[in-house]
Protein backbone atom coordinates (compact mmCIF):
# COMPACT_ATOMS: atom_id res chain seq x y z
CA UNK A 1 0.00 0.00 0.00
CA UNK A 2 0.85 3.67 -0.93
CA UNK A 3 2.00 6.16 2.53
CA UNK A 4 -1.02 7.80 2.61
CA UNK A 5 0.35 10.86 4.42
CA UNK A 6 2.49 11.48 0.94
CA UNK A 7 -0.78 10.97 -1.00
CA UNK A 8 -2.25 13.64 0.36
CA UNK A 9 0.41 15.66 0.25
CA UNK A 10 1.03 14.86 -3.50
CA UNK A 11 -2.92 15.88 -3.55
CA UNK A 12 -2.70 19.08 -1.68
CA UNK A 13 0.33 19.77 -4.11
CA UNK A 14 -2.40 20.05 -6.95
CA UNK A 15 -2.13 23.32 -9.13
CA UNK A 16 -5.00 26.05 -8.14
CA UNK A 17 -7.48 26.81 -10.09
CA UNK A 18 -7.08 29.05 -12.73
CA UNK A 19 -7.21 32.60 -11.40
CA UNK A 20 -10.13 33.79 -13.08
CA UNK A 21 -12.07 31.41 -10.74
CA UNK A 22 -10.57 32.76 -7.41
CA UNK A 23 -11.02 36.17 -8.61
CA UNK A 24 -14.60 35.66 -9.70
CA UNK A 25 -14.87 34.13 -5.95
CA UNK A 26 -13.59 37.23 -4.53
CA UNK A 27 -15.80 39.24 -6.51
CA UNK A 28 -18.94 37.17 -5.60
CA UNK A 29 -18.70 37.44 -1.76
CA UNK A 30 -19.19 41.13 -2.00
CA UNK A 31 -23.35 41.51 -2.25
CA UNK A 32 -22.66 44.69 -3.65
CA UNK A 33 -20.32 42.82 -6.95
CA UNK A 34 -22.75 43.94 -10.39
CA UNK A 35 -22.87 41.95 -14.00
CA UNK A 36 -20.12 44.08 -14.96
CA UNK A 37 -17.67 42.93 -12.46
CA UNK A 38 -18.34 39.81 -13.14
CA UNK A 39 -18.03 40.24 -16.91
CA UNK A 40 -14.92 42.17 -16.42
CA UNK A 41 -12.87 39.25 -15.11
CA UNK A 42 -14.40 36.63 -17.31
CA UNK A 43 -13.55 38.61 -20.04
CA UNK A 44 -9.70 39.59 -19.31
CA UNK A 45 -9.37 35.44 -21.01
CA UNK A 46 -10.65 35.63 -24.50
CA UNK A 47 -10.24 31.51 -25.12
CA UNK A 48 -12.53 31.48 -21.40
CA UNK A 49 -14.75 33.21 -22.36
CA UNK A 50 -15.48 31.78 -25.49
CA UNK A 51 -15.79 28.31 -23.57
CA UNK A 52 -18.23 29.55 -21.01
CA UNK A 53 -20.69 30.76 -23.71
CA UNK A 54 -20.26 27.17 -25.73
CA UNK A 55 -21.15 25.33 -22.56
CA UNK A 56 -23.73 28.25 -21.18
CA UNK A 57 -25.76 27.29 -24.46
CA UNK A 58 -25.60 23.87 -23.98
CA UNK A 59 -29.06 22.13 -23.17
CA UNK A 60 -28.48 21.14 -20.00
CA UNK A 61 -28.72 24.63 -19.07
CA UNK A 62 -32.20 25.23 -20.35
CA UNK A 63 -31.62 28.53 -21.60
CA UNK A 64 -34.70 28.82 -24.35
CA UNK A 65 -32.37 31.24 -26.56
CA UNK A 66 -28.97 31.74 -27.84
CA UNK A 67 -26.24 33.81 -25.81
CA UNK A 68 -23.67 35.61 -27.42
CA UNK A 69 -21.82 37.37 -24.58
CA UNK A 70 -20.73 36.73 -21.16
CA UNK A 71 -23.30 39.67 -19.90
CA UNK A 72 -25.96 38.04 -21.60
CA UNK A 73 -25.30 34.73 -20.23
CA UNK A 74 -25.38 36.15 -16.25
CA UNK A 75 -28.76 37.83 -17.52
CA UNK A 76 -29.98 34.26 -17.81
CA UNK A 77 -28.29 31.80 -15.72
CA UNK A 78 -27.23 33.96 -12.74
CA UNK A 79 -23.91 34.73 -10.95
CA UNK A 80 -23.80 30.95 -9.31
CA UNK A 81 -24.24 29.35 -12.94
CA UNK A 82 -22.09 31.20 -14.09
CA UNK A 83 -19.27 30.44 -11.58
CA UNK A 84 -19.98 27.29 -11.76
CA UNK A 85 -19.78 26.70 -15.55
CA UNK A 86 -15.98 28.70 -14.72
CA UNK A 87 -15.50 26.15 -12.27
CA UNK A 88 -16.22 23.39 -14.95
CA UNK A 89 -13.84 25.03 -17.93
CA UNK A 90 -11.56 25.32 -15.35
CA UNK A 91 -11.19 21.69 -13.81
CA UNK A 92 -11.57 20.47 -16.82
CA UNK A 93 -8.75 22.35 -18.24
CA UNK A 94 -6.68 21.06 -15.41
CA UNK A 95 -7.33 17.60 -16.07
CA UNK A 96 -6.82 18.01 -20.21
CA UNK A 97 -3.66 16.83 -20.34
CA UNK A 98 -4.22 13.36 -18.14
CA UNK A 99 -3.40 10.82 -20.73
CA UNK A 100 -5.24 7.37 -21.51
CA UNK A 101 -4.40 4.26 -21.48
CA UNK A 102 -5.35 0.82 -23.18
CA UNK A 103 -7.00 -0.21 -19.49
CA UNK A 104 -9.16 2.53 -19.41
CA UNK A 105 -10.04 5.96 -21.38
CA UNK A 106 -9.51 8.74 -19.04
CA UNK A 107 -12.57 10.08 -21.43
CA UNK A 108 -15.28 7.65 -20.38
CA UNK A 109 -14.72 8.86 -16.81
CA UNK A 110 -15.98 12.07 -17.75
CA UNK A 111 -18.32 10.78 -19.79
CA UNK A 112 -19.88 9.26 -16.94
CA UNK A 113 -18.92 12.65 -14.67
CA UNK A 114 -21.47 14.24 -17.55
CA UNK A 115 -23.95 12.16 -17.53
CA UNK A 116 -24.27 11.86 -13.45
CA UNK A 117 -24.67 15.82 -13.59
CA UNK A 118 -27.53 15.73 -16.65
CA UNK A 119 -29.23 12.96 -14.43
CA UNK A 120 -29.23 14.93 -11.08
CA UNK A 121 -30.38 17.91 -12.90
CA UNK A 122 -33.48 16.26 -14.63
CA UNK A 123 -34.04 14.59 -11.19
CA UNK A 124 -34.26 17.98 -9.20
CA UNK A 125 -36.24 19.15 -12.23
CA UNK A 126 -38.80 16.49 -11.78
CA UNK A 127 -38.67 16.56 -8.25
CA UNK A 128 -39.80 20.53 -9.07
CA UNK A 129 -36.89 21.70 -7.03
CA UNK A 130 -37.03 25.60 -7.57
CA UNK A 131 -33.47 25.82 -8.16
CA UNK A 132 -31.64 23.28 -9.72
CA UNK A 133 -28.37 25.56 -10.32
CA UNK A 134 -25.80 23.28 -8.21
CA UNK A 135 -27.51 20.01 -9.64
CA UNK A 136 -25.32 19.99 -12.53
CA UNK A 137 -22.21 20.83 -11.33
CA UNK A 138 -22.64 19.05 -8.24
CA UNK A 139 -23.02 15.76 -10.65
CA UNK A 140 -20.43 16.48 -13.03
CA UNK A 141 -17.51 16.71 -10.15
CA UNK A 142 -18.82 13.89 -7.58
CA UNK A 143 -15.97 11.36 -9.07
CA UNK A 144 -13.46 14.56 -8.62
CA UNK A 145 -11.14 11.95 -6.18
CA UNK A 146 -11.07 9.27 -9.54
CA UNK A 147 -9.90 12.45 -11.53
CA UNK A 148 -7.16 12.54 -8.92
CA UNK A 149 -6.28 9.32 -8.54
CA UNK A 150 -5.45 8.53 -12.53
CA UNK A 151 -3.99 12.14 -12.87
CA UNK A 152 -1.64 11.13 -9.52
CA UNK A 153 -1.31 7.28 -10.63
CA UNK A 154 -1.73 7.41 -14.71
CA UNK A 155 -1.53 3.16 -15.60
CA UNK A 156 -1.98 1.69 -12.12
CA UNK A 157 -4.84 3.42 -11.60
CA UNK A 158 -6.61 2.66 -15.10
CA UNK A 159 -5.40 -0.61 -14.24
CA UNK A 160 -7.52 -1.17 -11.36
CA UNK A 161 -10.26 0.94 -12.89
CA UNK A 162 -10.54 -1.80 -15.52
CA UNK A 163 -9.65 -4.95 -12.91
CA UNK A 164 -13.01 -3.57 -10.61
CA UNK A 165 -14.93 -3.36 -13.92
CA UNK A 166 -14.41 -6.81 -15.50
CA UNK A 167 -14.87 -8.56 -11.93
CA UNK A 168 -17.91 -6.90 -10.72
CA UNK A 169 -15.70 -5.41 -7.79
CA UNK A 170 -16.18 -2.38 -5.65
CA UNK A 171 -13.93 0.43 -6.58
CA UNK A 172 -13.44 1.74 -3.33
CA UNK A 173 -12.45 -1.78 -1.90
CA UNK A 174 -9.63 -1.34 -4.92
CA UNK A 175 -8.62 2.34 -4.24
CA UNK A 176 -8.53 1.17 0.22
CA UNK A 177 -6.32 -1.58 -0.50
CA UNK A 178 -4.31 0.16 -3.04
CA UNK A 179 -4.01 3.59 -1.71
CA UNK A 180 -5.33 3.37 1.52
CA UNK A 181 -8.10 5.84 0.93
CA UNK A 182 -10.82 6.46 -1.26
CA UNK A 183 -11.66 8.57 -4.03
CA UNK A 184 -14.48 10.42 -1.55
CA UNK A 185 -11.58 11.03 0.66
CA UNK A 186 -9.17 11.88 -2.54
CA UNK A 187 -11.89 14.42 -3.76
CA UNK A 188 -12.82 15.77 -0.76
CA UNK A 189 -9.34 17.19 0.25
CA UNK A 190 -8.93 18.33 -3.03
CA UNK A 191 -12.29 20.17 -3.29
CA UNK A 192 -11.36 21.93 0.20
CA UNK A 193 -8.04 23.08 -1.51
CA UNK A 194 -10.28 24.65 -4.52
CA UNK A 195 -12.54 26.78 -2.21
CA UNK A 196 -15.51 24.01 -3.52
CA UNK A 197 -18.43 25.17 -1.96
CA UNK A 198 -19.55 23.07 1.56
CA UNK A 199 -22.60 21.21 -0.36
CA UNK A 200 -20.51 20.26 -3.19
CA UNK A 201 -18.08 19.18 -1.06
CA UNK A 202 -20.49 17.47 1.02
CA UNK A 203 -21.75 15.51 -2.17
CA UNK A 204 -17.89 14.51 -3.08
CA UNK A 205 -17.52 12.99 0.15
CA UNK A 206 -21.36 11.59 0.54
CA UNK A 207 -22.32 10.33 -3.27
CA UNK A 208 -21.62 6.87 -2.44
CA UNK A 209 -22.19 6.44 0.77
CA UNK A 210 -25.70 8.14 1.44
CA UNK A 211 -26.01 9.18 5.26
CA UNK A 212 -28.40 11.78 6.14
CA UNK A 213 -27.43 15.26 7.24
CA UNK A 214 -30.91 17.02 6.52
CA UNK A 215 -29.45 20.26 4.96
CA UNK A 216 -27.98 18.99 1.56
CA UNK A 217 -29.76 15.48 1.86
CA UNK A 218 -32.25 16.16 -1.58
CA UNK A 219 -28.95 16.85 -3.76
CA UNK A 220 -26.91 14.08 -2.18
CA UNK A 221 -29.59 11.87 -2.75
CA UNK A 222 -30.05 12.94 -6.34
CA UNK A 223 -26.64 12.60 -7.28
CA UNK A 224 -26.66 9.07 -5.49
CA UNK A 225 -29.39 7.83 -7.17
CA UNK A 226 -28.09 9.72 -10.37
CA UNK A 227 -24.99 7.95 -9.93
CA UNK A 228 -26.48 4.17 -10.11
CA UNK A 229 -28.84 5.25 -13.31
CA UNK A 230 -25.77 6.26 -15.32
CA UNK A 231 -23.74 3.07 -14.26
CA UNK A 232 -26.90 0.98 -15.11
CA UNK A 233 -27.54 2.64 -18.30
CA UNK A 234 -23.31 2.27 -19.41
CA UNK A 235 -23.31 5.93 -19.94
CA UNK A 236 -19.84 6.52 -19.67
CA UNK A 237 -17.65 4.20 -17.57
CA UNK A 238 -16.90 4.73 -13.96
CA UNK A 239 -14.99 1.64 -13.41
CA UNK A 240 -18.37 0.24 -12.06
CA UNK A 241 -19.37 -2.50 -13.82
CA UNK A 242 -22.20 -3.74 -10.64
CA UNK A 243 -25.06 -1.90 -10.40
CA UNK A 244 -25.27 -1.27 -6.56
CA UNK A 245 -28.75 -0.54 -4.48
CA UNK A 246 -29.92 2.63 -3.26
CA UNK A 247 -28.98 3.29 -0.16
CA UNK A 248 -33.19 2.64 1.20
CA UNK A 249 -33.08 5.83 3.07
CA UNK A 250 -32.81 8.47 -0.04
CA UNK A 251 -36.34 7.26 -0.83
CA UNK A 252 -38.20 9.10 2.03
CA UNK A 253 -35.79 11.73 1.47
CA UNK A 254 -36.82 12.36 -2.87
CA UNK A 255 -40.69 11.08 -2.59
CA UNK A 256 -40.39 10.55 -6.37
CA UNK A 257 -43.64 10.06 -7.82
CA UNK A 258 -44.34 6.25 -8.76
CA UNK A 259 -42.58 5.44 -12.08
CA UNK A 260 -41.04 8.66 -12.55
CA UNK A 261 -37.61 7.00 -13.36
CA UNK A 262 -39.05 4.61 -16.25
CA UNK A 263 -41.15 7.92 -17.63
CA UNK A 264 -37.57 9.89 -17.36
CA UNK A 265 -35.70 7.30 -20.27
CA UNK A 266 -36.25 9.33 -23.00
CA UNK A 267 -35.03 12.94 -21.05
CA UNK A 268 -31.72 11.42 -20.03
CA UNK A 269 -30.47 10.06 -23.33
CA UNK A 270 -31.43 12.88 -25.17
CA UNK A 271 -29.47 15.58 -22.67
CA UNK A 272 -26.87 12.95 -22.67
CA UNK A 273 -26.26 13.32 -25.67
CA UNK A 274 -26.65 17.05 -26.05
CA UNK A 275 -24.14 17.70 -23.30
CA UNK A 276 -21.51 15.48 -24.29
CA UNK A 277 -20.34 18.48 -26.35
CA UNK A 278 -19.28 20.04 -23.44
CA UNK A 279 -16.40 17.45 -23.21
CA UNK A 280 -14.87 19.48 -26.66
CA UNK A 281 -15.48 23.00 -25.33
CA UNK A 282 -13.86 22.79 -21.95
CA UNK A 283 -10.61 20.95 -22.83
CA UNK B 1 -44.90 -3.46 -21.55
CA UNK B 2 -43.93 -5.39 -18.60
CA UNK B 3 -44.02 -3.71 -15.29
CA UNK B 4 -42.88 -5.11 -12.16
CA UNK B 5 -45.00 -4.69 -9.34
CA UNK B 6 -44.90 -4.87 -5.57
CA UNK B 7 -47.41 -7.96 -4.53
CA UNK B 8 -49.75 -5.32 -2.18
CA UNK B 9 -50.50 -3.71 -5.68
CA UNK B 10 -51.37 -7.07 -7.06
CA UNK B 11 -55.13 -7.09 -8.63
CA UNK B 12 -57.83 -9.13 -9.81
CA UNK B 13 -57.15 -9.98 -13.72
CA UNK B 14 -53.72 -9.00 -14.05
CA UNK B 15 -50.97 -10.83 -15.72
CA UNK B 16 -48.16 -12.47 -15.32
CA UNK B 17 -45.62 -11.18 -17.95
CA UNK B 18 -42.47 -13.39 -16.09
CA UNK B 19 -43.36 -17.12 -14.39
CA UNK B 20 -42.89 -16.59 -10.11
CA UNK B 21 -40.14 -18.88 -9.21
CA UNK B 22 -38.75 -19.46 -5.56
CA UNK B 23 -35.37 -19.28 -4.77
CA UNK B 24 -34.81 -22.61 -5.98
CA UNK B 25 -35.91 -21.57 -9.26
CA UNK B 26 -39.16 -23.90 -9.33
CA UNK B 27 -41.57 -22.38 -11.34
CA UNK B 28 -44.65 -21.30 -8.68
CA UNK B 29 -46.94 -19.90 -11.32
CA UNK B 30 -47.20 -19.70 -14.78
CA UNK B 31 -46.09 -16.70 -17.51
CA UNK B 32 -49.43 -15.29 -18.96
CA UNK B 33 -51.34 -16.84 -15.22
CA UNK B 34 -54.30 -14.43 -14.50
CA UNK B 35 -53.91 -13.38 -11.03
CA UNK B 36 -56.63 -13.38 -8.07
CA UNK B 37 -56.96 -11.05 -4.98
CA UNK B 38 -56.29 -14.32 -3.11
CA UNK B 39 -52.92 -14.99 -5.15
CA UNK B 40 -51.82 -12.36 -2.59
CA UNK B 41 -51.64 -14.03 0.64
CA UNK B 42 -50.19 -17.29 -1.17
CA UNK B 43 -47.47 -15.18 -2.62
CA UNK B 44 -46.57 -13.63 0.50
CA UNK B 45 -45.89 -17.01 2.16
CA UNK B 46 -43.54 -18.10 -0.83
CA UNK B 47 -41.83 -14.98 0.20
CA UNK B 48 -42.36 -13.28 -3.38
CA UNK B 49 -42.12 -9.34 -3.09
CA UNK B 50 -42.65 -8.45 -6.54
CA UNK B 51 -44.11 -9.78 -9.93
CA UNK B 52 -43.71 -8.44 -13.43
CA UNK B 53 -46.64 -8.08 -14.86
CA UNK B 54 -48.50 -6.89 -18.51
CA UNK B 55 -49.86 -3.66 -18.87
CA UNK B 56 -52.36 -2.42 -21.63
CA UNK B 57 -50.23 0.21 -23.06
CA UNK B 58 -47.80 -1.06 -26.22
CA UNK B 59 -44.49 1.19 -25.70
CA UNK B 60 -41.66 0.93 -27.01
CA UNK B 61 -41.02 -2.29 -24.95
CA UNK B 62 -43.59 -4.30 -26.40
CA UNK B 63 -41.78 -4.66 -29.65
CA UNK B 64 -38.70 -5.82 -28.35
CA UNK B 65 -38.61 -9.71 -29.16
CA UNK B 66 -38.68 -11.99 -26.12
CA UNK B 67 -34.90 -12.93 -27.28
CA UNK B 68 -34.03 -9.53 -26.12
CA UNK B 69 -35.88 -9.47 -23.22
CA UNK B 70 -34.33 -12.43 -22.14
CA UNK B 71 -31.06 -11.25 -23.30
CA UNK B 72 -31.08 -8.05 -21.22
CA UNK B 73 -32.51 -9.64 -18.52
CA UNK B 74 -29.43 -11.93 -18.45
CA UNK B 75 -26.87 -8.88 -18.68
CA UNK B 76 -28.76 -7.51 -15.54
CA UNK B 77 -28.17 -10.32 -14.13
CA UNK B 78 -24.42 -10.56 -13.87
CA UNK B 79 -24.39 -6.97 -12.74
CA UNK B 80 -27.35 -6.61 -9.83
CA UNK B 81 -27.13 -8.62 -7.25
CA UNK B 82 -30.03 -6.93 -5.53
CA UNK B 83 -34.18 -7.38 -5.59
CA UNK B 84 -36.26 -4.33 -5.29
CA UNK B 85 -37.94 -3.41 -2.02
CA UNK B 86 -40.05 -0.60 -3.17
CA UNK B 87 -41.66 0.79 -5.71
CA UNK B 88 -39.03 3.11 -6.40
CA UNK B 89 -36.74 0.36 -6.86
CA UNK B 90 -38.76 -1.25 -8.64
CA UNK B 91 -39.06 1.76 -11.29
CA UNK B 92 -35.39 1.77 -11.11
CA UNK B 93 -35.26 -2.15 -12.36
CA UNK B 94 -37.80 -1.27 -15.31
CA UNK B 95 -35.38 1.66 -16.30
CA UNK B 96 -32.51 -0.49 -16.58
CA UNK B 97 -33.96 -3.23 -18.41
CA UNK B 98 -35.56 -0.38 -20.55
CA UNK B 99 -31.62 0.59 -21.02
CA UNK B 100 -30.36 -2.30 -21.45
CA UNK B 101 -33.16 -3.79 -24.11
CA UNK B 102 -32.18 -0.75 -26.36
CA UNK B 103 -28.61 -0.86 -26.07
CA UNK B 104 -29.20 -4.61 -27.06
CA UNK B 105 -31.16 -3.19 -30.04
CA UNK B 106 -28.58 -0.63 -31.33
CA UNK B 107 -26.01 -3.07 -30.85
CA UNK B 108 -24.43 -1.23 -28.63
CA UNK B 109 -23.92 -4.46 -26.11
CA UNK B 110 -23.59 -7.81 -27.34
Amino acid sequence: MKDVDKLIDSIREFPTLPTIYSSLLDVLSNPFSTVNDVTNIIIRDQSVTSKIIKVANSPVFGISSRVDTISQAIFFLGFNEIKNIVLTVSVMKIFSSTKSFTYFNFIDLWKHSIAVGVITRLLGTKLGIKNVENYFISGLLHDLGKLVFYKIFGEEYAKILRYSFDNFEEIRDQEKKNFGITHEIAGEILAEKWRFSRIMREVIKHHYVFRKNNEDDVLIACVHLANIIAIAMNLGNSGSNAIYQPNYEIWSVLNLPEGALTAMYDEIMDSYSKSIDILNYST
Amino acid sequence: MPKTIPIQDLQEGMILNNPVVNKFGQVLLREGTELKTSHNKVLHLWGISFLTIETPNETHLAVIDENIIAKSLELIQCRMKWEPRNVHEADLYELIKKAVSNQIISGEMQ
